[in-house]
């Protein structure tokens, strides 16, 4: 019966998930290790195939729209993925305890993040790099009309990538709101194309370690499969319920669940 | 508008371009991979709790036993639940490096050498990545 338990909570993250624009990871990984008592290293590795099933399943989307910059996501995931192999070599040396501390922690930040306003931000001018492997581009707005946008920043967008991918591997997250962070305040790309280009790079970023993880053996199908299904059969349900939940009050009292369990996370990485 | 195409405004908006039929074929076999997974991982999963019955209980401490192992063991019990589970998961992952290796050669395609280059590198990461999990 917990097997059961535990699909429909991954049907509940994934659903969450997909309302909040979040991956299931933060909510999954809390979930196997606080609720089911599962060792942190098999949860991580377990939430890290979900996201690959819920970016897989998500890309073909991203692909027919025209928000995702796909030459920069190319480019980043060079970041991501050499952060996610780095993230991959460091689990095997980091104790149980810290990555319940990191994990807390990191869901504290996310919690504030969720909190503050997005704002837009854009830059006038392209950075060298990006005029050279031409990044920038145009993404439709709000009355239906291309509106061109630059980049900036590149080499710091890239480093911040890499920390990303660490972080990915080490916690079993997308780390989309530190991508997105990244590419709004730093590169200074329009919110909607930095959240969609963020969303289609997760995939690639969690195959860096899952593959690693998956012949190393801490993938265990007993819990990767019911998460995995879940989280897909889940965000397929958010994403029609998207539009008729209100999000804003969701979103706060997902971000007091979050503070709370960030603290549960903690506690544990300090007993 | 692609958003490959961003910089030169090249329209492969339109289905005839086949540039945008790579594009959109490559959504029908993501589509159609995650169909794919979901069935073995459902069908290996139901398996698995009719054979084993409950299980979680058993990860509550970490000991890894490596993917080749794993596999040796259930060919020799002929366990289909398991090498179901285990083929579906080896196939999620294998989605997004196929994701790369099509960007890869889209770029390839349209000449663009320094960004093909880029997504062979990321691609050439996501193989030998699987090498550190045999290693170690």
């Amino acid at each position: 019966m917990a097997e059961i338990y535990l699909l429909l909570a991954s049907v509940a993250a994934g659903t969450l998930g997909a309302i909040l624009g979040l991956g299931g990871g933060l909510i999954v990984v809390p979930v196997l290790t606080l609720f089911y008592g599962v060792e942190i290293r098999y949860a991580v590795a377990a939430s890290l195939v979900s996201l690959v099933a819920t970016s897989s399943g998500a890309a073909a989307s991203y692909l027919r729209d025209s928000l995702t910059n796909v030459r920069l996501a190319v480019f980043l995931e060079v970041g991501t993925v050499s952060g996610a192999i780095c993230g991959f070599l460091l689990s095997t040396h980091v104790r149980s305890s810290h990555l319940f501390l990191l994990f807390g922690s990191f869901l504290l930040f996310s919690a504030v993040m969720m909190l503050l306003q997005r704002e837009d931000s854009s830059s006038g001018e392209n950075h060298p790099w990006a005029e050279r492997l031409r990044l920038d581009g145009r993404y439709p707005g709000a009355g239906g009309e291309l509106v061109p946008y630059r980049v900036a920043q590149v080499p710091l967008g890239l480093a911040a990538m890499f920390g990303a991918g660490v972080l990915s591997a080490l916690l079993g997250i997308g780390s989309g709101i530190f991508k997105v962070l990244a590419m709004d305040k730093a590169m200074r790309l329009p919110i909607k194309v930095s959240s969609a280009t963020s969303n289609f790079m997760i995939g690639v970023t969690a195959a860096a370690s899952a593959g690693a993880f998956f012949l190393r053996g801490d993938i265990r199908p007993e819990i990767a499969a019911p998460v995995s299904l879940g989280i897909l059969g889940g965000s397929l349900v958010g994403a029609r319920l998207m539009l008729r939940l209100p999000a804003r009050l969701i979103r706060r009292l997902f971000v007091a669940v979050l503070a709370v369990v960030s603290f549960q996370m903690i506690a544990k990485g300090l007993a | 508008m692609s958003s490959l195409s961003q910089g030169e405004g090249f329209d492969t908006q339109s289905e005839s371009d086949p540039l945008r039929r790579l594009e959109l074929r490559i959504c029908r076999l993501l589509r159609a991979g995650v169909a794919l997974v979901a069935l073995l991982l459902a069908g290996g999963w139901a398996g698995m709790l009719w054979e084993k019955g409950q299980t979680l209980g058993t990860f509550s401490s970490y000991r890894t036993r490596p993917l080749p192992q794993e596999l040796a063991q259930a060919l020799r019990e002929g366990n289909a639940a398991v090498l179901a589970a285990y083929a579906g998961l080896a196939l999620l992952i294998s989605l997004p490096v196929l994701r790369v290796l099509l960007c890869a050669a889209l770029f390839l395609k349209r000449r663009e050498r320094l960004m093909a280059t880029l997504a062979f590198l990321v691609l050439g990461a996501l193989l030998g990545s699987l090498f550190l999990g045999l290693e170690l």
